[in-house]
């Protein structure tokens, strides 16, 4: 603590370093461990791989899964999210498309909810030929309690080379944050 | 010698003790580590050679974790895929991966073991796979089951857990 006798100290150290160099050191030390595991609890940084959430999100994109979203809310349908698929660090990129206890069903690349067709404006027009949605079919499907159902945006690609199903909501990390 | 120095040496010793019998006498979780551990450096080559009787040797390694009726049903991206049951089915595949994948390299993370009791575990771990062949490392998500039997752990079943449930 300063004394009443002791030099005054330069303004420029007190903008820079404080009055106390040791305080603002802990201070800074604290505040540090304090962002980064607040960080390291909400936020997964994921790096976009592969093709079946094109064209939405392409390849090599750097993107920011916010793990907090889920935390006092349910994933609702049209959300990007994150499912961890081996460990806490790879994990799938995908839509939900139906919700817990949903019947769904895939018909000639038209995606049907308890039988009424499913408005999928992420979808792009038709490009060089390939129609998107494809014509996909699955068979009808009805979700359980913690069951939701997933799929890229890429439709355009052959059905048999496109991961896509029912994820456990125990699986589900969290969601996109910039869409 | 200081008395602050005799004061603190009981303790010392009976704290070195305590750290040595945890070393000597493994947890059961330790244990199946360690099971765990053998039949990771048996099936991956880690830069060892896959000739006749290091091949061998890493087999019969490999076949020292499992019981004899285990069951093995893996799907795995990039090719690693099949059902095996019984340690003979084991044994004869794990030779041929040797042979065809001379560089296989598997790193166990995320260990994490449950449902343990007197005689049964359950495992789940994410197994790292390099090939050596084209790509880069897969990732893979394991689940096994451990049996014990005279004191020791055993794997008996090994299955891949997949992220989406397709139908």
């Amino acid at each position: 603590m300063s004394q009443p006798n002791d030099p005054p100290v330069p303004w420029w150290q007190v903008m820079a370093i404080g009055r106390n160099p040791r305080t603002t050191l802990v201070r800074l030390a604290i505040t540090l461990v304090l962002v980064f595991v607040g960080f390291r609890m909400s936020i997964q940084p994921i790096l976009v791989q592969g093709i079946s959430m094109q064209p939405t999100y392409r390849d090599g994109q750097r993107r920011f899964l916010n793990k907090l979203a889920y935390r006092f809310a349910e994933p609702i349908r049209g959300d990007v999210i994150g499912i961890r698929e081996a460990g806490k660090q790879v994990l799938l990129l995908k839509r939900v498309i139906g919700l817990p206890g949903e019947r769904l069903r895939i018909v000639q690349g038209t995606v049907l909810i308890n039988g009424e067709p499913l408005e999928e404006p992420y979808l792009l027009p038709p490009t060089n030929g390939v129609r998107n949605p494809a014509r996909w079919n699955v068979a009808e499907v009805e979700l359980q309690g913690d069951e939701h159902y997933v799929i890229g945006d890429n439709r355009s690609m052959r059905q048999d080379d496109h991961y896509f199903g029912i994820a456990s909501r125990n699986r589900i990390v969290g969601r996109l944050m910039n869409p | 010698m200081r008395p602050t120095a005799r004061r603190l040496l009981i303790p010392g010793v009976i704290v070195a003790a305590l750290i040595g019998l945890w070393w000597i006498i493994p947890s059961e979780e330790q244990r199946i580590r360690r099971v765990l551990e053998q039949a990771r450096s048996a099936v991956s080559a880690d830069g060892q050679t896959a000739d006749g009787l290091a091949l061998l040797a890493r087999v019969g390694r490999l076949t020292q974790c499992l019981t004899r009726d285990v069951e093995i049903q893996v799907d795995v991206f990039g090719g690693l895929s099949g059902n095996l049951s019984g340690v003979d089915e084991v044994r004869a595949a794990a030779a041929g991966l040797s042979q065809q994948f001379p560089g296989l390299t598997v790193r166990l993370g995320e260990i994490q073991v449950g449902d343990l009791d007197s005689g049964s575990a359950r495992v789940t771990l994410v197994a790292t796979i390099e090939t050596g062949a084209k790509g880069g490392p897969t990732a893979q998500e394991f689940e096994l089951r451990f049996r014990k039997w005279e004191g020791r752990w055993y794997i008996s079943k090994v299955a891949t857990v997949r992220a989406l449930r397709t139908h």
